[in-house]
Parts: C-alpha cells; sequence; structure tokens
C-alpha cells in the first residue's frame, strides 16, 4: 500500500548536493507555475564557496556564488503587485541577502547589540598604551563572557600572542560591533492568508532575539524574546498572519520548545525535551519512506506541476524527489469494532456554558465549605432516619406490593381489565427469593360489599417455585343498585380492593396490598 | 340586602356554593325567575370550569376503531407518534428522560381530561395494576369530573332537556351549553345544543357557537369535522381560542405540522398572543424540537414574566443540558411568585443537589415531602431523595428510599430499574434481573431498561 503512494521521480545520485534542511526552499520563481527548487550547497570543505542553486525539475537552471555559509535560505512575496515574484532571502551570517530574479536586491544586516562599557574601555586602553602590556587587558576581556564580546573582540582573544600586536595596530581606530549571527528564518503572511500574498520575514538570531521584518520596506516590525531564559533558537515553524494572529513554535539548542505569539514580547516553553530537537516539520502525513542514505536535509512542497512533492538530500550528495501521488489515500478504512469505540472515546461530552451563577456559587461554596458539609451531614442523618421509619411503616401495615418478609420474599402485581361493570382482576405473585420455595399460601380480595361483588374472595395457592409468577384471574362487578346506578356512597376514593397474601400460622399478612378499581363505563350500559 | 344581589356579589368573590345556595332558596320560591337560574348556572359552571384549552394534550395513541389514519410510516418530524425516533441522535434530547409514551418530558403537568397515565385506570395510591388494555373509552368523558360535586339538587335534569327549545333563548343558550359541556360532562347533549341553534339562525351563529361545535366534535373524538367548523369560525373572528382549538383538533389527527403553521398565521393576526405561543412552544415539545420550543417559551417571558409553564419548561430544559444553576433561578422566580407545592421544592432540591449547593438539598426535600398529599407525589419525592443517595455511595439509603417509592406506587418503573442497577452493584444478578424484568413490563419502550437487561444477560 505504501508503495504505491509516492512515485520516484528523480534519484540522481550525481547530483552532488550538499545542503541541509533549512537551506532548501520551492517557490515558483518565474510566476509560470512550475515551481522550482532553491538550495544552498554548503560544501564540508571551507575552500569551496558554498553557492546558490536553482533547480527547474531535474535540472540546475542557476548557479551562483555566496559570499558566506548560509544559515537559511527562504522564498517570499513582497508585495500584491502583478506579476508575482518571490524574492529569495539567504542569511549569511548577521545579514540577510535579498535576491530578485535571483540578481542581487538588498542587503539586510541585523542592527548591533549593546557593548559592554568595559569592553570599550579595554580598547580604548589597548589602543592608547603604547607599552606592551597586552596581557593584562587581554585577560580583562576574558573575564567578560565570550557572547557578550564584539567579534573584535573574540577574534582578539583566539590570536595567538604574537599576532595580536599586529591585530591591534590593524584596528587602531576600532569599530565595535556585536552583530548577531542569524541561525534560523521562517515566514508568515502579512495580512491575507493566501498562497502568494505577501509575506513577512522572521529571523531568529544568536542573542535568541526573534525579528519579524517587513520585506517591502525592510523594517522590522515587531521584536521579541525567544524565552524568558537563556535559550538559542535552533529551528523556527511558523503559521498565521501577522495582522490578525500568528503562531511561531521555537525549538532551542537547550531542547525547550517555546511559542510566541502576536503581541507577546517574550515566548512561553510549552515543552521541555530531554534532547534538542533536530528538525521540526508540519506533519501532513504518516509514512516511512526507505532511503539507502542517511537523509541529509528535506523539504516538501509543491514542485514542477505537482503539488506534493518531497525532496531529499542524503549525505552522499544524492538528490532524491518523489511525488505524492494525487490518489493516495492515508485514512485508512476502519473496521466496524474500532469504529464503535472511536465514537465512545470520541464523544466530547457537551460542557455547558460557565454562567455568572455557577461562579457565583462555587464561590460561596468554597467559602462556606465547612458549614454547609456540616449542614448536609446532619441533615442527612435526619433523613436516613425518617427513611428507616417510613420503611417500617411499611413493613409494619405490609402495604406494599413487595414482602417484607425476609423468608418469603414475594412480589405482586395486579392488572385490571374490562370496561365495568364487570372487571376482571388479574393477579401476578411471584416468588423473588433466589433458592427457597414459598409455601403455604393463600390471597384474599377484601373489599366493601356493598361497592363490589368477588365471585371467589379466597384461594390457597400452591407452593411457589422461585422466578416463576403465578396468575390467578378474580371476577369483580360494581354492584349496582337496580336502576343501573353506581352504589351512592362509591366514589373514586373508596373503590379500592384489598389483596392479602398470607402465610400459614402468621397472624399478619405477607403482603397488604390495595388495587385502586377504575370507575365503570355505565354510559356504555346505558346506550 | 336583597338575596340576588347578595348572590351576584358571593359569584364575583368566587363563592360558587354559597351563591348556589342561595339561588335554590330563591328558585324554590319562584321556579319562573330567569335571573337566579342562570347565575345558579353560570356559577356551577365556574366551580368546576377547567380550560380546556390549557389541559394536557392527550398522546396520539393507536385507536383500533379509528378509521381515519393515513400514513403509518410518517415522516420524520411530521408526526407525534415518530418523535422519539427523530430526536434520538441528538444528544441534548437524548438525554432528557421521556415519558411513558416515549415524548420528552414537559416542565408542567397541565390538568389532564382524562387520567395523566395512559391505560393505568386511575391507580391512586398504592398503584398494583398493570397498563390495562382499556384503550381511550374514557377519552371523551367528564373533563372537570364534575361528577365530585354532585350536590343534592333535583332543579333541573339534563338528561330530559330539549336542546332546540332553549336554542331559541339566545341568553341561556350560551349559558346552557357551558353548564352541559362543563358541569355536567354530556358533551354529546353540548353538540346537540349546538346544532340546533346553528340550524335555527343558519348562517347567523356567529364564531363562538361555531367554535363551540368545534370543541365538542374536538372532546368526542371527532376532529376532522371539527376542523371544518372552526375554519369557518376562524373566517368570522380570529379568536385565539378557536386556532388553539384548531391547533389541537391537528394534533389529534397526528398533524403537528399543520397545527404549527395555524398558530403561526394566528400569531401574524394577533402578534404576541401568549396562549398561541404556548400551544406552539407545545407542540414543539411533542414533536421533539426542545430548541424551538425553549426559543418559544423565552418569547413568552419576555411578553409574560409570571408565566409558570414558559418558566418551569425552560427550567426543565437547562436542567436537563447540565446547568442546574440556570434551573434553579428560574425554579426560584417561580417560588418567589407563591408557588408552593411539592414538586417545585423537589425541583429546587435537585437543582442544589446537582449544583453543588449540599446545605439546601435536604431543606427543600423535607419540604416536599410535608407537602406531598398524594402517594404519587410521595413516591416522586421520595425517588428524588435516592438520587442523594446514589451520588454521596450510600447504596443502602437508596435503596430503602426506592423501596419507599415502590411501596407507594408500585408502578414506578424507573424507581425499579434503579433498585436493579443497585442490585447488580451488589453483585445479587437474580434480583437485578427480577427488577428489571418488572420495569421492563411497566415499561416496554425503555431504551436504558432494555440495555440493563442485556447487560445482565451477556455478564451471566
Amino acid at each position: 500500500m505504501s508503495k504505491t503512494r509516492w512515485l520516484d521521480a528523480l534519484s540522481d545520485g550525481t547530483a552532488g548536493l550538499k545542503t541541509i534542511s533549512s537551506c532548501m526552499s520551492v517557490c515558483d520563481l518565474k510566476n509560470d507555475n512550475y515551481y522550482k527548487l532553491i538550495a544552498a550547497e554548503i560544501s564540508f570543505d571551507l575552500e569551496i564557496k558554498p553557492r546558490l542553486r536553482v533547480y527547474k525539475g531535474t535540472q540546475v537552471v542557476h548557479d551562483q556564488n555566496l559570499p558566506g555559509i548560509p544559515s537559511a535560505v527562504e522564498s517570499l512575496y513582497i508585495d500584491e503587485t502583478h506579476p508575482k515574484m518571490p524574492i529569495v532571502a539567504v542569511s549569511v551570517g548577521p545579514s540577510i541577502l535579498f535576491y530578485r530574479n535571483m540578481k542581487p536586491y538588498f542587503k539586510y544586516t541585523v542592527p548591533s547589540l549593546i557593548i559592554e562599557p568595559l569592553e570599550m574601555e579595554i580598547w580604548k586602553k589597548l589602543v592608547s598604551d603604547r607599552s606592551d602590556n597586552y596581557q593584562k587587558h587581554i585577560d580583562d576581556l576574558k573575564s567578560i563572557n565570550t557572547s557578550e564580546l564584539s567579534t573584535l573582540s573574540q577574534q582578539l582573544i583566539t590570536l595567538n600572542d604574537d599576532e595580536r600586536e599586529f591585530f591591534i595596530r590593524d584596528n587602531m581606530e576600532p569599530k565595535l560591533e556585536r552583530l548577531p549571527t542569524i541561525v534560523a528564518m521562517t515566514k508568515i503572511y502579512k495580512s491575507i492568508e493566501e498562497e502568494k500574498s505577501s509575506n513577512c520575514l522572521i529571523i531568529a538570531t544568536e542573542s535568541s532575539d526573534i525579528l519579524i521584518m517587513d520585506v517591502q520596506s525592510f523594517n522590522i516590525l515587531h521584536q521579541a524574546r525567544v524565552c524568558n531564559f537563556k535559550a538559542t533558537p535552533d529551528l523556527l515553524s511558523a503559521s498565521g498572519s501577522f495582522q490578525n494572529d500568528f503562531k511561531i513554535v521555537i525549538a532551542t539548542r537547550e531542547g525547550s520548545l517555546c511559542i510566541l505569539r502576536k503581541n507577546w514580547l517574550e515566548g512561553r516553553e510549552i515543552v521541555k525535551l530531554e534532547n534538542p530537537a533536530t528538525a521540526m516539520c508540519l506533519l501532513q502525513i504518516d509514512q516511512t519512506i526507505v532511503v539507502l542514505n542517511t537523509v541529509l536535509a528535506m523539504t516538501f512542497g509543491k514542485l514542477g506541476l505537482e503539488d506534493h512533492v518531497l525532496v531529499l538530500v542524503t549525505n552522499n550528495g544524492s538528490l532524491l524527489i518523489k511525488i505524492l501521488k494525487r490518489t493516495a489515500e492515508f485514512s485508512e478504512p476502519l473496521s466496524v469494532e474500532s469504529k464503535t469505540t472511536e465514537d465512545s472515546t470520541n464523544m466530547t461530552v457537551a460542557i455547558p456554558k460557565k454562567t455568572k451563577i455557577f461562579i457565583e456559587q462555587t464561590i460561596r461554596e468554597k467559602e462556606n465549605a465547612s458549614a454547609i458539609h456540616n449542614i448536609f451531614q446532619s441533615e442527612l442523618w435526619r433523613m436516613r432516619l425518617e427513611a428507616a421509619k417510613t420503611t417500617i411503616d411499611i413493613l409494619r401495615t405490609g402495604d406494599s406490593t413487595f414482602s417484607g418478609d425476609y423468608q418469603t420474599p414475594l412480589k405482586l402485581l395486579a392488572q385490571v381489565d374490562g370496561l365495568g361493570p364487570d372487571f376482571l382482576l388479574t393477579v401476578t405473585l411471584e416468588n423473588i427469593s433466589a433458592t427457597k420455595i414459598a409455601g403455604n399460601l393463600s390471597i384474599l380480595l377484601h373489599a366493601d360489599p356493598e361497592h363490589y361483588k368477588i365471585k371467589r374472595r379466597y384461594a390457597d395457592l400452591s407452593p411457589l417455585m422461585p422466578g416463576i409468577p403465578l396468575e390467578m384471574d378474580f371476577q369483580v362487578s360494581v354492584a349496582l343498585t337496580p336502576d343501573n346506578l353506581l352504589p351512592s356512597d362509591m366514589t373514586t376514593e373508596n373503590s379500592i380492593i384489598r389483596v392479602l397474601i398470607i402465610k400459614e400460622n402468621l397472624s399478619k399478612p405477607l403482603i397488604a396490598s390495595t388495587v385502586v378499581m377504575p370507575q365503570p363505563e355505565l354510559q356504555l350500559l346505558i346506550t | 340586602m336583597d338575596p340576588y344581589l347578595k348572590s351576584l356579589s358571593l359569584f364575583r368573590r368566587r363563592k360558587y356554593e354559597q351563591c348556589i345556595e342561595i339561588c335554590n332558596e330563591l328558585l324554590n320560591n319562584n321556579p319562573s325567575l330567569q335571573g337566579p337560574w342562570e347565575l345558579k348556572m353560570r356559577a356551577m359552571t365556574q366551580r368546576v370550569y377547567i380550560d380546556d384549552i390549557e389541559a394536557e394534550e392527550d398522546a396520539v395513541t393507536d385507536d383500533p376503531m379509528d378509521t381515519e389514519i393515513l400514513a403509518t410510516a410518517p415522516k420524520p418530524g411530521t408526526s407525534l407518534r415518530t418523535a422519539t425516533a427523530i430526536k434520538a441522535g441528538q444528544r441534548t434530547a437524548s438525554s432528557r428522560p421521556r415519558t411513558s409514551t416515549g415524548r420528552p418530558l414537559t416542565g408542567v403537568a397541565r390538568p389532564g381530561t382524562i387520567q395523566q397515565r395512559a391505560g393505568t385506570s386511575s391507580l391512586t395510591g398504592n398503584r398494583t395494576a398493570l397498563q390495562s388494555g382499556r384503550g381511550n373509552t374514557a377519552r371523551n368523558i367528564r373533563l372537570g369530573s364534575a361528577s365530585i360535586f354532585s350536590l343534592s339538587d333535583n332543579t333541573f335534569n339534563m338528561s330530559r332537556l330539549n336542546p332546540s327549545v332553549f336554542a331559541m333563548k339566545s341568553t341561556v343558550a350560551k349559558i346552557l351549553f357551558q353548564v352541559l359541556y362543563y358541569h355536567e360532562g354530556d358533551v354529546k347533549k353540548a353538540l346537540d345544543l349546538c346544532n340546533a341553534v346553528m340550524e335555527l339562525n343558519k348562517t347567523e351563529a356567529g364564531w363562538w357557537w361555531l367554535t363551540q361545535k368545534g370543541r365538542c366534535l374536538i372532546a368526542i373524538g371527532n376532529a376532522r369535522l371539527a376542523e371544518n367548523s372552526l375554519r369557518s369560525s376562524l373566517k368570522l373572528l380570529p379568536h385565539p381560542d378557536t386556532i388553539s382549538l384548531l391547533a389541537r383538533a391537528y394534533c389529534r389527527i397526528d398533524q403537528p405540522l399543520a397545527a404549527l403553521e395555524v398558530c403561526k398565521i394566528g400569531l401574524e393576526k394577533l402578534p404576541n398572543d401568549i396562549s398561541l405561543l404556548k400551544q406552539q412552544g407545545r407542540i414543539y415539545e411533542l414533536i421533539g424540537n426542545l430548541p424551538t420550543s425553549v426559543r418559544t417559551y423565552k418569547q413568552i417571558i419576555q411578553l409574560d414574566p409570571m408565566n409558570t409553564e414558559a418558566l418551569s419548561c425552560i427550567s426543565v430544559h437547562y436542567f436537563y443540558n447540565y446547568q442546574p444553576e440556570m434551573a434553579l433561578v428560574y425554579y426560584r422566580r417561580l417560588l418567589s411568585m407563591g408557588l408552593n407545592a411539592c414538586e417545585l421544592f423537589c425541583n429546587i432540591g435537585l437543582c442544589c443537589l446537582y449544583g453543588g449547593q449540599l446545605d439546601l438539598v435536604f431543606s427543600c426535600f423535607q419540604r416536599a415531602l410535608r407537602l406531598a398529599i398524594s402517594a404519587d407525589q410521595k413516591a416522586d419525592v421520595w425517588y428524588n431523595i435516592s438520587f442523594i443517595g446514589l451520588n454521596i455511595g450510600d447504596l443502602d439509603f437508596a435503596r430503602r428510599c426506592l423501596r419507599i417509592c415502590i411501596s407507594l406506587d408500585g408502578g414506578h418503573a424507573s424507581a425499579l430499574n434503579n433498585l436493579g442497577v443497585i442490585a447488580m452493584k451488589k453483585e445479587n444478578s437474580t434480583k437485578a434481573k427480577m427488577y428489571f424484568n418488572l420495569s421492563k413490563k411497566l415499561l416496554p419502550e425503555n431504551d436504558e431498561i432494555k440495555h440493563n437487561i442485556n447487560l445482565i444477560e451477556n455478564k451471566h
């Protein structure tokens, strides 16, 4: 299945491309809807200058030198004018080189950081002091944290003793600058979140600053710290647009992941990883691709005429291009079983809105917790007592459909059929004990003889097996007056029949239930 | 004071019994006086008067003798019968418990024209009878159950009354109709009177008689004829009563959408009429469209902040949507309106329990118990108290409450079901099975009970 999803478009073992993920970018360089791969070639041999290459399909169409080792390559759109031509930004040291139509367009250097006053003083002394006592001053310089020294001082420290004098002489008018190196770049949309709409460039520097730059005017729009503690950014990932809302996730060399949102002056740490992250990418797919050599760099995006292309560069310089099939299906067909579990786990509990009253009540609960608890507990005992009392009453009168006797637990059900004045009373008696047989039982129907005529008032019952209900029918008719009227003192309240279940040798009935009889439909009798 | 004036004053002060007594005296002295006659009839009607438009809508029951059933498998949302099926998938509605006929519980219990519980043959107290197959024979009789107040008076014998004679006396006819309909509960005779009046006056009979005819026809179950009569009455005057009755007629023949349409048209003519809005809210509730129903009730609250039905329905909605604190607000408003009922305190207690206001829970339930008069009410209160036991984990207390509930009302299926669950927790599966089977007999359509039975049967 996995093999069918990818098409191997190119596997060029002789490409000789050595690069890193952040130095690869895909864009529609000529606005002809044919996406090209821009990659900075970084040789491990320092003698060979790094180069910026553009691949159209599999062919190198452009190749030019870069002034230094690049740290990131990004392609972006600077304005909304047509034709939409992207510019390519390459960060080299503290500067960003912008290329338009692959021609140098602008060079931007990030602003210098504050120079330590002590360092300035030392340099003054170094320059003015003609004595050869450099060593003391250099030791003073070493007392300052290396990362807070200017590049000049850093160079001085690393030099041999005999070279230092020349170095100082060469720099008699020292221009002390602390330019932070750019470590990573990414882009967000400026306002409209559409493909090929104008972007803002996000720059992460060695000095833990995140700069958001307007690439039209090359102004810094927003500056923020990566985190509230020392954390050097390493990788950047961003989404959203500058004017609405954006999120920047920063992976640091110290191993933490920080998030920076709009208007924040400082990022917040969200995850602390044990080891620094080596690559960060918004994953759309979950797939394993087997490549023969170690992958050095990869990027994913539009290339050529395809929408989803994965570009891989391995450590022996091979360039692999893999196209994701347009028909590739990544959601697996769920089996019926997993679907049901999915449903139950995905079922979100409808949590209602927190109302003001709810919060007020919660506050009240918090403040008077002990008092509420005490009242509840004492009232609970009172209610338990009341329940127990009522239960005893019910047991005493047997006025229940359940028998309260533990020896013979029974359940009685009654059903009245008929329109009247003749009714059929069906009594169902069930032994609800698990094992015991209930024997020696009899049933008695008790009613006002002025109101009801019952054919059979009394019956001895056969022993009841557990779980097998016994049904009995009784014919009951209303004692009508000679002219077919209800007995005068009969009302809805007193038209009842009491059903008693009696056990031999027991003075009180097991069940004394009341069946309320329906009013007979005398109209039917008349008409 | 002149006895007639005195009786008039008594009538206005709603002292109907005394008013009738004075009228009786007057009539004994001189049976030909028309004033006391009319007054007496009105007093008798007023004493037992129940606004039958406000009365509980009967469930659309499958009447084997009804030959006018059209569709046996109606489209979803168009029938009251399928209301359950539509809403089963929606979470908001499914959380609300259903009545024995499967419709979502409503917030108020309105006085019923017949027994509230379908088929349970008027069992009060220790209800042991199961559903009996009595069907709808009692449907059309005894609106206000006037027979309870059978006064010993033989001044007139309604059964020997000749409608065509009274039809000519226009002033008496209306009063007589009301006596026949509300006091005597003799719908047939009332209908005869309507017909007689209309025959006499032909087209000039007026909207009132057409509406009353429709009312009688609905009562005797002939909703289709009622529709014609009510429609022609509406042409003369769009009275809210007529519209409500027409909506009810459509509900009877299971056409809730037509009923809603009638209400909608009525509301265009009579905007913000509360009785029509209420009718609309009820029908939405019946067909299971709870959000719209609640919206309608909220509209009523805007117009009439003291409307009990709307307040109760909204609070029920909030309660079953996990916002007991909001429900409590509405119940407290009902309480401050002076409603002092067992059910209200029971509901407030439940709201307090689920809203975490534990100190008030028991005082509410104790008050509810004290106010509970009928065994049904007591059973319900004890059933609800059992939830405190279930919530604090005191299963014995919960079981005891449920047993009390069962002994008060043998047909309380939910209590039996809960007893079964408690028995299951205590690993007494035979007992649990027995309880579940019993409750299934009482509520055969309930999904929870079915589920429990499946659970216990698969376990063993």
